[in-house]
């Protein structure tokens, strides 16, 4: 498949039978950066570094999708283990004094307070309330809840069993609405 | 009361989150464009890594070579390190010679002395049937 940009064009590899095109890409790229920003733990540097690393596995064939699933499925796997290779790398990194001798950067900070000031008074409480909960259930949550998956859908981008998916979804959901309601009120 | 409905505040919390990041989204092409930057960068540099791993081994693989045929001269057979390993007993071992051992582990045979079973002494002569004994 080819791609247009800046005037050339970009080839995607692709399997047989499979066909996952630019503008396939181009419409999960809002939910796929979502989903990016929870595994990132809200970061969004590193969700931007993620995604971009995800494309690029993608263009040079390293991720292909073979059509087994469907393309947002295979794409949030693929983001959500990009994200972990990249968190994994990060922890050894800060693991070792590895990066005075490689003279790697600094990690990107958080959002500083100012960035946010501007954003909602209850997405920040849902965003402070999620990274309370267990990965496994902030990532069932956000699949089920902000990506409109089924649970099924979401144990198959976890790699895990349904019945393990809906016992952390319902706990996760019921922790989530302690912190996020009883406090308030 | 169906669970859509129970969940309808979890619901909305989330939907405003989405709301709010899909503002901030930052553009496909953006990324997609670095990204096939970097891949085309890809293409180019990734011979290198494996030309200095290549050359580093063949570098290796003489040098080793050079010592090896620059080492001490192969031993004759039976004087070297592997005769004497054939040759090598435990240094426990004569704990299992019980006495009569020799005895115990030779064939008898007609007309072959027994071995003595002290070591010291001289050997038996050979008993030789007389004339009267036979008859």
């Amino acid at each position: 498949m080819a791609v247009e940009l800046n005037g050339g064009p970009i080839e995607i590899p692709r399997q047989d039978g499979a066909h996952l095109l630019e503008r396939d890409l181009e419409a999960l790229h809002p939910a796929c950066f979502g989903w990016a920003l929870g595994c990132c733990r809200w970061n969004r540097a590193e969700a931007e570094d993620v995604l971009q690393t995800v494309y690029l596995k993608v263009l040079d064939g390293r991720a292909r999708f073979d059509g087994r699933s469907s393309a947002k499925t295979w794409l949030f796997a693929v983001i959500r283990r990009t994200a972990s290779e990249r968190r994994r790398r990060q922890w050894l990194l800060d693991l070792l004094p590895v990066r005075l001798l490689l003279l790697q950067p600094e990690q990107a900070p958080a959002p500083a307070p100012e960035a946010l000031a501007d954003a909602m008074e209850v997405s920040e409480r849902l965003r402070a309330a999620l990274l309370k909960l267990s990965a496994r259930q902030r990532e069932l949550l956000h699949l089920v809840f902000y990506q409109d998956l089924t649970i099924e859908e979401a144990a198959a981008i976890l790699g895990i069993s349904v019945g393990s998916a809906r016992t952390h979804y319902h706990r996760g959901k019921a922790r989530l609405r302690h912190l996020l309601f009883t406090r308030s009120a | 009361m169906n669970s859509q409905d129970e969940d309808r505040d979890l619901r909305e919390a989330f939907a405003l989150q989405r709301r709010e990041e899909e503002k901030q989204v930052t553009k496909f092409h953006r990324l997609l464009t670095l990204a096939w930057t970097l891949s085309q960068g890809r293409g180019r540099t990734s011979l290198v890594p494996v030309i200095l791993a290549a050359s580093v081994l063949v570098a290796l693989g003489l040098v080793i070579g050079q010592v090896l045929q620059h080492s001490e001269p192969v031993a004759p057979p039976g004087t070297g390190p592997t005769a004497y390993l054939a040759g090598w007993t435990e240094p426990t071992a004569f704990l299992l010679r019980t006495p009569g051992y020799d005895f115990v582990s030779t064939l008898p045979a007609f007309g072959r002395a027994v071995p003595a079973l002290d070591p010291g002494a001289p050997p038996l002569p050979l008993h030789t049937p007389t004339q009267q004994e036979r008859s």
